[in-house]
């Protein structure tokens, strides 16, 4: 029986680092990024490729956290692995507990990956769409609602491609918000541990064959103590 | 079109002085805050599916929610001018490690446009900072909001810390925002889930109706 990967093109990078060194095969498939700016139009593509799956595929491992509510309530023939993060962030910073401590200082962080920001919607693109339809005025004045509880822009940094021209454009998004940059350093543990297994209570939720989520039950499952999945 | 038509598809545009305009004309002819916040949240409801749907973007969501801000603010000010009594007292905030607060603010203006006296603790809340707020200002309702994945693991923290102190009995509390889609409000101990602003302000009706019976 094989195992599949439904995989977030958010991560493209980091994943196909980790699987040019496992040995096993895998069959993967791509979901697109623009996905998860609409929960309920990834959820719906996630479902239809679980409906469509192979009868050979026995497990299917999902890169996506809770991502705004899209795992809840899907449900396959095979059994399926979801690690127990928010989104691809809390993902590449390693822990649930990392992530938190970036909202721990009072105010949020922007996080930025190279993916983030080569994404058609990334905030540059937002901001010069912004400044085009509202003018430098207003188009300022919006950001700043946008981003009135932010202090920092984080670049997350998993030592994959050159930090160089990532840092620049940080630096530049950063200067326009009129906010901090910070490069901070990432990690692929947790991305390589559900790629691999085992998959620990503490870490990752499985869902046995026909099992699935409920939306309370998808909401509080980043917290392996408190979930009751 | 109607104008009542209008006002949905004017919102829907994002055009501030025509929404602005028609809800001034419904206000004086006599049309409720019902009916007109109803017309506004179909619009806003079709803004968020033209974003979804990559047809606006990021700013056009920031800008609907400040001219529904504005649409309330026009209802806020008659009442005023009515010098109707307020309501009901409600605190409300965006639960801890989450700082998105473009809904809890229309939620806000909603709440005020209706009478209610509105506490607002902001975003990124601890446990500790609604605690304290019970403890001052004794509201009728409690609402916390949430749009990320970690906000519902929040408010069950928060519920909690109530619980511990004694202060969870005869405190009313809702929770909203996109962090849950439907569900039981049981498993994390509040009173009612909404995301819908209509709903919520049935609820907070109906429990300061109760108390004042
Ligand atoms: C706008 C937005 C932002 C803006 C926020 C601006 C602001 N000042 O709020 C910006 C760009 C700054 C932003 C930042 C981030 N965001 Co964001 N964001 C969104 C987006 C696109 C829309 C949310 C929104 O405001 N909708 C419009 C309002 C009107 O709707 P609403 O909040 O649901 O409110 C309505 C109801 O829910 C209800 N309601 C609201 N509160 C309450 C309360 C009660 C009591 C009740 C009854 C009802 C109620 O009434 C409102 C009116 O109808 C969503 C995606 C989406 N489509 O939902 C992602 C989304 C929420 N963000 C997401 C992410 C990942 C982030 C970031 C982490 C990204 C990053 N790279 O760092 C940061 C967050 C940092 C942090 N610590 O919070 C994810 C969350 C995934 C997850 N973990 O669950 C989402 C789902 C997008 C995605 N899939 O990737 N974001």
């Amino acid at each position: 029986m094989k195992t599949a990967i439904f995989a977030c093109r958010m991560l493209e990078q980091e994943l196909c680092s980790i699987l040019q060194t496992s040995g096993d095969s895998y069959v993967l498939k791509w979901f697109e990024k623009g996905l998860h700016n609409s929960p309920e139009r990834l959820h719906n593509a996630l479902q239809q490729e679980l409906d469509n799956l192979d009868s050979d595929i026995s497990r299917v491992i999902l890169t996506y956290g809770y991502c705004g509510g899209c795992i809840s309530g899907l449900h396959s023939k095979a059994q399926i692995i979801i690690p127990r993060v928010d989104d691809c962030l809390t993902l590449l910073l390693g822990s649930h507990a990392r992530r938190l401590e970036f909202s721990e200082h009072g105010s949020g962080a922007y996080f930025l990956t190279d993916a983030w920001i080569d994404s058609d919607r990334s905030i540059a693109v937002e901001y010069d769409y912004t400044i085009k339809k509202y003018g430098p005025e207003m188009g300022k004045e919006i950001f700043s609602m946008m981003f009135r509880n932010y202090s920092l822009v984080a670049l997350l940094d998993t030592g994959l491609s050159p930090l160089a021209a990532a840092e620049q454009k940080s630096r530049e998004i950063a200067d326009a918000l009129g906010l901090r940059m910070e490069i901070v350093p990432a990690t692929l543990d947790y991305l390589r541990a559900l790629i691999s297994g085992p998959w620990p209570r503490e870490r990752f939720v499985v869902l046995e064959p026909g099992q699935s989520l409920t939306p309370a039950q998808a909401g509080t499952m980043m917290n392996s103590e408190r979930s009751e999945i | 079109m109607s104008d009542t038509r209008q006002l949905a598809a004017a919102m829907r545009e994002l055009d501030e002085s025509t929404v602005l305009e028609l809800t001034k004309s419904m206000i004086e002819s006599g049309h409720d805050a019902f009916e007109i916040q109803s017309l506004l949240n179909e619009g806003i409801k079709d803004v968020g599916k033209r974003f979804e749907s990559g047809e606006y973007f990021l700013a056009d969501l920031i800008v609907s929610g400040i001219i529904y801000q504005n649409a309330m603010e026009l209802f806020h000010h008659c009442q005023r001018l009515d010098n109707a009594p307020v309501r009901g007292k409600v605190v409300i905030g965006v639960v801890e490690n989450d700082i998105h607060d473009i809904g809890k603010n229309i939620i806000c203006e909603v709440l005020r446009a209706e009478g209610f006296e509105v506490i607002d603790l902001g975003v990124d809340v601890k446990p500790k900072g609604f605690v304290q707020a019970v403890q001052q200002h004794h509201p009728d309702v409690l609402a916390l909001s949430g749009v990320m994945g970690f906000a519902l693991d929040s408010m069950l923290a928060t519920i909690s810390e109530l619980e511990k102190l004694g202060l969870r009995d005869g405190l009313s509390i809702i929770i909203g925002g996109s962090c849950i889609t439907s569900g039981d409000p049981a498993l994390i101990r509040a009173d009612k889930m909404a995301i819908d602003p209509l709903e919520t302000i049935a609820f907070c009706k109906a429990v300061t109706e109760k108390r004042n019976e």
